[in-house]
């Protein structure tokens, strides 16, 4: 069951990607990119992550893309394309060493993946959850981190007004 | 229970588009979409790697990334903001201010 659904959303997710990809229209894109966010979100709950589930949802496919869509409609950007149509040596090199990439990046996997295995167990998540869980690591060991990205989202809030504000 | 391997290999697919999206697209903001196609990739191996070895700071470190790209997507949306207005430009090519 889970791995049928799995199948479903990856594809989905697929799809979505190629949707950002061949769409004219960046709104399209950006719809698309939304869909494809929404499945990964799903896989990650597959993969019992809830925590990371409601924020994929609530931070990507909600605040992020929402300023996105809002940029694309404040900007007149419904001129360009006639450029990405055109097939030129170029894209096509690149997009030979984009498929290889990928290749390449499957072949470790064939080895497997051995590591250090940590302490959440089917037992932990039985008892306490998972984003109990990851609250109690994240206020205690990565406290100073979870500190540093409040003061970075701050930085990233002041540069984007600054760098958006009419006179420079 | 889903292999990882399946997991890996979707993350590794659509990073694979991302790239290929920032190669072959010239309009900055669907580049910016396709970087957060790529961050959404590796967020992805994240996960899948946390619940393959029962870790939580695959999960932790998923958090952090989300962090960044919300503030990477404030920035570079305001930067194409800026362009916009000082040169009408949202296409990568016209933009060569730092060209010598």
């Amino acid at each position: 069951m889970a791995l049928a659904l799995f199948f479903i959303f990856a594809a989905l997710a697929v799809l979505g990607g190629l949707g950002v990809l061949l769409c004219r229209n960046p709104i399209h894109s950006a719809l698309s990119l939304v869909g494809t966010m929404v499945c990964l979100a799903v896989i990650y709950l597959l993969h019992d992550a809830e925590f990371i589930f409601a924020i994929q949802i609530m931070v990507y496919a909600g605040a992020i893309m929402t300023l996105m869509v809002f940029v694309i409609m404040l900007l007149d950007v419904r001129h360009e394309e006639a450029e990405t149509a055109r097939v030129t040596p170029a894209k096509v090199i690149g997009g030979v060493l984009t498929g290889l990439m990928v290749v390449l990046l499957l072949v470790p996997l064939a080895a497997g993946l051995t590591g250090r295995t940590g302490g959440m167990t089917e037992e932990v998540l039985a008892r306490v959850g998972s984003v109990e869980y990851l609250a109690e690591k994240l206020f205690s060991a990565y406290l100073l981190p979870f500190e540093i990205a409040s003061v970075l989202l701050l930085v990233g809030l002041v540069g984007a007004v600054t760098l958006a504000k009419k006179k420079l | 229970m889903i292999p990882f391997e399946y997991a890996m290999g979707l993350s590794a697919v659509l990073f694979g588009l991302g790239v290929l999206g920032v190669l072959v697209r010239r309009n900055v903001i669907v580049l910016l979409m396709c970087v957060e196609l790529m961050l959404n990739a590796v967020n992805l191996a994240f996960v899948a790697v946390a619940d393959h070895l029962d870790s939580v700071e695959g999960l932790l470190y998923v958090f952090f990334v989300m962090t960044v790209a919300a503030a990477e997507a404030a920035v570079g949306l305001a930067i194409v903001v800026a362009l916009y207005r000082s040169r009408r430009a949202v296409h990568a090519d016209e933009i060569n201010l730092l060209k010598g």
